[in-house]
């Protein structure tokens, strides 16, 4: 189950298409807490071991019974301290923030125009694909083109003789040239004496 | 020799290309992830005015992590709108480094659809090289900055920065608002330095509309004069008191000193980044306290809880602002409340139905996305100032309107007959009305017409004719007397005759009835009113002689005021000075009922 924290929430329809959240599909795998209260903070406690995912909204804020703001800064430590201790991956998100994979925070729209395909997924594959969040369903081709531009960096910075052991270069060669040997293209590479402006070009052409 | 600079995201790649190309260490500004816009133009901002930057090498995608990204395109962004650097700075060449092409960039991108930070490549002074040495070397040497005279039409109009759904139209709104209002009167660097402000003006979209409008010219700076206000008591009440404007409101009202008070939002204010309410009724309640003190002028915030009323694509009724309601809750208390209300340029006609229930007039907070001109603030804020000077000078209604009241209260006490006493209270509120809508000479006085119909009520009702045609004043059924004015003696006087036949004049009605009835001793209030009702008689029969009477001196000549112009005795009824003394008189008359 993945859980969302965020206060905000009940505006959230205004920017984005969330009414699939309510459906059945997704109700049971997504519970999202609007105005979340030291007793949801418990149950969810309580409920760690079903929790893959624990999301939330920047500046949180924890709430009464009674709906009002309560000072939550402690309670809230606590939890996210608690859901680390059980090694509960946890996300932040936030207006205006900047979109960072390794330090698991990122903009709000994006958490949201990307959550459907990530739930999707998750049903799918029973996987949790955390990246879908940050890049979008097509997380895919981008690390496709990630590997490509790793083995152009090889490229530009080894030394000609070291491709054919250089395995970042070999991985991209298979993902640009899917048909071919990678050694036979280094050789063919080589063997033309294409310099290493060249041979970026050709892959660039390639793509 | 040129100073070029590479940013670096510590990458193998980039070690080795700071290598390459012999870059000095001091040459190499380090990548600094940011959580926001505000943090990188801080940082960007910083590095630019430290360092002589004459040329800058940004790689596109930064190692932010795995993933290949264009983060290195928006750092590019915040150096060709950073408006606090000197246009020189702001349009050194710019060489983005990328193993993929252009077509190929913007083919496999999907890129920030608010930004879209991919037009700046396109731009003048920005230029693309692969990581080949010599690539990079030939366009470092080949790049030229890209001209002043060109940066809007080939740089800043290429640009494509839209505002963020997400992001607060009301708070953006609120910053451009004070920050604009504060560059026409000098006080822009303080509220830069405020965080509230600055986070929002620090955003791409908000630095393009500033570049675009070239909001940071040397046009800032126009009115330095402070609004006069000495002695006078304004209360401001904003949601956004704590977010520079009760700073910026408090400068322009500098001269009212302490008796300048503002309900301090921060207190009801959740500690986080958005500053919302977690004590919104607290706050409303110390708004609320405020109401009946002795106030000159009010200025309020239409939404005072924007959270819950302004929702993009919601609407709001303008008479559920809460704003709205607390302006109510003033006026109820008191009509004559000078009050201004404050409202965001985007959602202007929300103001009608605070200027229908009373409000004086309205504070236009500019949003963005009309991007006016500095002269434009100018004019918005001189509209200010001459409502403010109104509004002042309107203070004398607060004071009726409370005296009104009591009045108002005093009749109800009384036995007399309900029509009567109705037709008094309807009166009194009609006159007020009138006094409170007068803006032209006619209006006012037809505001005293209306009050001084008063005394023909009482007149009516206290002094009437009998079937044998006598004027009996009715309480005593004792006859009104031939009251005259004996010039020699400065008194009334009568001949203890009985007045008889045809109507006799209203002031010798309330003459017989302040002498007879009321024992009244008053020589000068009898003869007041008969000033008061002789001005009414002037303007209603425009008989000149009466309305332009002047000030003679004891040659007969006209007494001339400061600027050598004649003293016109009864001029004031084009006035609230004759409203007010009319209503003093009125005020008097009722009070010896």
């Amino acid at each position: 189950m993945i859980v969302i924290l965020d206060d905000t929430f009940i505006a959230r329809h205004k920017y984005s298409d969330v009414s699939y959240l309510a459906d059945e599909k997704y109700r049971n795998l997504c519970m999202i807490f609007d105005r979340p209260t030291k007793k949801d903070f418990r149950n969810i406690v309580v409920d760690f071991k079903n929790i893959h995912l624990l999301c939330n909204h920047r500046s949180l804020k924890l709430f009464n019974e009674d709906q009002n703001i309560i000072d939550g800064k402690q309670a809230i430590q606590n939890l996210f301290i608690q859901a680390q201790s059980e090694n509960i991956p946890r996300l932040e998100f936030g207006r205006d923030m900047h979109s960072n994979f390794k330090a698991k925070t990122l903009d709000k729209d994006v958490f949201y125009s990307n959550l459907k395909s990530f739930l999707d997924n998750y049903i799918d594959t029973k996987q949790m694909e955390l990246k879908i969040l940050f890049y979008g369903e097509n997380y895919a081709e981008l690390e496709y083109l990630s590997t490509i531009d790793r083995m152009m960096d090889e490229i530009n910075f080894s030394n000609s003789i070291d491709f054919k052991n250089n395995e970042l270069i070999l991985t991209g060669i298979r993902l640009v040239f899917p048909d071919r040997e990678p050694l036979d293209i280094v050789d063919e590479w080589m063997n033309k004496g294409l310099s290493k402006k060249e041979i970026i070009t050709i892959i660039n052409n390639q793509i | 020799m040129e100073s070029i600079y590479l940013i670096s995201d510590f990458s193998n790649k980039i070690k080795r290309l700071a290598e390459s190309l012999q870059l000095p260490a001091q040459n190499i500004i380090s990548y600094q992830y940011k959580e926001n816009e505000s943090g990188y133009h801080t940082w960007l901002n910083d590095e630019f005015k430290a360092k002589e930057i004459d040329k800058i090498i940004i790689p596109v995608s930064i190692s932010n992590d795995d993933t290949i990204n264009t983060i290195g395109l928006l750092l590019g962004l915040h150096i060709r709108l950073n408006y606090e650097l000197s246009l020189e700075k702001r349009l050194i060449p710019i060489i983005f480094l990328s193993n993929f092409t252009v077509e190929n960039l913007i083919k496999v991108n999907s890129f920030d659809s608010d930004n879209n930070p991919q037009n700046l490549i396109f731009t003048k002074g920005v230029y693309f090289s692969s990581f080949d040495i010599e690539d990079i070397q030939k366009t470092i040497i080949s790049s030229t900055p890209c001209l002043k005279a060109d940066y809007y039409k080939n740089v800043l109009s290429k640009l494509n920065i839209n505002r963020k759904e997400a992001l607060g139209g009301h708070d953006i709104a609120n910053a451009w608002g004070c920050f604009k209002v504060a560059q026409v009167v000098g006080f822009d660097d303080r509220i830069f330095q405020l965080y509230p402000i600055a986070k929002h003006l620090k955003q791409l979209y908000a630095k393009n509309l500033i570049c675009k409008n070239q909001t940071f010219s040397n046009e800032k700076r126009i009115d330095l004069n402070p609004i006069k206000c000495n002695g006078k008591k304004i209360l401001f009440i904003d949601d956004k008191a704590d977010e520079g404007w009760a700073e910026l409101i408090k400068n322009l009202f500098r001269g009212a000193g302490d008796n300048f008070k503002y309900v301090d939002s921060s207190k009801y204010k959740a500690d986080d980044l958005h500053k919302s309410f977690k004590d919104f009724d607290g706050f409303y309640k110390e708004c609320q306290s405020h109401i009946g003190k002795d106030w000159d002028l009010i200025i309020i915030d239409l939404r005072l809880n924007p959270e819950k009323e302004d929702i993009d694509n919601e609407l709001t009724k303008p008479t559920d602002f809460s704003g709205y309601k607390l302006i109510d809750e003033f006026l109820t208390k008191n009509e004559g409340y000078q009050i201004i209300v404050l409202t965001a340029s985007n959602k202007i006609w929300n103001i009608n139905a605070a200027l229908k229930r009373g409000a004086y007039s309205y504070f236009i907070k500019e949003s963005p996305e009309f991007n006016f001109p500095i002269s434009e603030t100018k004019k918005l804020l001189d509209k200010f100032k001459n409502d403010v000077k109104v509004c002042f000078h309107r203070g004398y209604l607060k004071q009726i309107f409370k005296e009104k009241d009591d009045l108002i209260h005093f009749i109800n006490e009384m036995e007399y007959g309900s029509d009567f006493l109705e037709t008094l209270k309807n009166q009194l509120n009609l006159a007020y009305y009138l006094l409170s809508k007068a803006e032209t000479n006619e209006q006012f006085a037809y505001a005293y017409v209306s009050l001084y119909m008063i005394i023909e009520t009482i007149n009516n009702h206290f002094v009437v004719k009998t079937t044998n045609d006598v004027w009996v004043l009715n309480i005593t059924n004792e006859p009104l007397l031939d009251w005259s004015y004996d010039a020699k003696a400065k008194s009334y006087i009568n001949t203890n005759t009985t007045v008889f036949g045809s109507k006799p004049p209203e002031w010798q009605k309330l003459a017989g009835l302040h002498f007879q009835n009321w024992n009244g001793q008053e020589q000068s209030f009898v003869q007041k009113i008969y000033q008061l009702i002789t001005k009414r008689n002037g303007f209603i029969h425009n008989d000149k002689s009466i309305l332009d009477k002047t000030k003679k001196d004891k040659n007969g000549e006209d007494v001339l005021d400061n600027e050598k112009k004649p003293i016109y005795l009864n001029h004031d009824i084009y006035k609230p000075e004759g409203f007010i003394e009319l209503f003093k008189v009125i005020q008097k008359v009722i009070g010896s009922l």
